[in-house]
């Protein structure tokens, strides 16, 4: 078993911090957001989605090929947006409505909590692996 | 020498016989096949046999795979319709114990990865438990720090023996 191999945790754990931090920074823009009725392509800001996927060497079971998890698209949701009456804002059409964007912060809160746990669990697994990792070389200094 | 899963396996072997005794005596049974015919069984724990480290090692790797396990599954605790695996090595060695006279088979065992069962899965078909993986992980850890352990006193009294103090 090579050194690489065994330190490939740290890296499985790695991703997946950096896949719920790239999730919070996702939900926090969604949140900051919420009432964009300007988007980068003209509409309403879309919510915007991040798509995880287990990432494997070759598919498969066997033990050595687990690559941790892979953010495969940042994808905007394409639920409808809802239409306020607010007959006074600038982006009003002739009715007096305007269209707000598919943000709802409820459920971004609720995201943004799973994602924590999910960083804080990925963190600990890499603490736990440290602490594994600096006994099996205390062996070579000699205990 | 620590087997959760394995100790609480009583169906093997005879009565009285923990399954940590049997698992040292086979590999002293293992030990007397692979040297010379009018080598004398150690019972010191003193001599020098390549096979107990390689059992340790075997442990050791156990272990390591089952972090490596463990931690896929954490990193992808929010990946839609992900399936939790788990790493199982103890099985694979109690049965190993309890093959009458084929004690060799214990050092060619490597730990094999398969999905868990009886876990519920969540809307988006992903059925990773959090607190249970940490839960293993932790344990894991601890089983890991005493397989350490076990080498180093090894490698202590080896040490201790060539220097001659």
């Amino acid at each position: 078993m090579g050194l690489a191999s065994i330190l490939s945790a740290t890296d499985i754990s790695a991703s997946g911090l950096a896949a719920e931090r790239l999730r919070m920074e996702v939900i926090a823009n969604n949140i900051a957001n919420a009432h964009s009725t300007r988007g980068a392509n003209g509409g309403p800001f879309r919510r915007q989605e991040v798509v995880f996927r287990a990432a494997f060497d070759q598919a498969g079971l066997a033990g050595e090929n687990f690559r941790g998890v892979q953010v495969v698209a940042v994808q905007p949701d394409q639920s409808e947006l809802p239409r306020v009456y607010r007959p006074g804002h600038p982006d009003a059409d002739a009715d007096g409505f305007i269209t707000m964007p598919n943000v709802r912060i409820p459920n971004e809160m609720v995201d943004l909590i799973t994602a924590s746990r999910g960083y804080e669990a990925n963190l600990r697994m890499l603490r736990s692996f440290r602490e594994m990792a600096n006994n099996t070389l205390d062996i070579l200094r000699g205990a | 020498m620590a087997l959760p899963s394995v100790a609480s396996e009583g169906s093997h072997g005879g009565p009285g016989l923990s399954a940590s005794t049997r698992f040292w005596r086979n590999t002293a049974d293992a030990r007397i096949t692979l040297m010379s015919p009018n080598y004398d069984a150690d019972t010191t724990g003193m001599s020098v046999i390549p096979s107990q480290f390689d059992l340790i090692r075997n442990l050791l790797d156990a272990t390591a795979a089952r972090q490596r396990v463990t931690s896929q599954n954490i990193a992808n605790v929010n990946t839609p319709g992900y399936k939790a695996r788990e790493v199982n090595f103890e099985d694979q060695l109690a049965r190993a114990l309890a093959r009458p006279g084929d004690s060799n088979g214990i050092l060619d065992l490597a730990p094999e990865v398969r999905f868990q069962d009886g876990l519920v899965e969540r809307l988006d078909g992903n059925n990773v438990d959090i607190d249970r993986e940490l839960g293993r992980s932790q344990k894991n850890t601890l089983l890991h720090n005493t397989y350490v352990r076990i080498l180093s006193t090894k490698i202590s009294t080896l040490r201790s023996a060539i220097s001659g103090r």
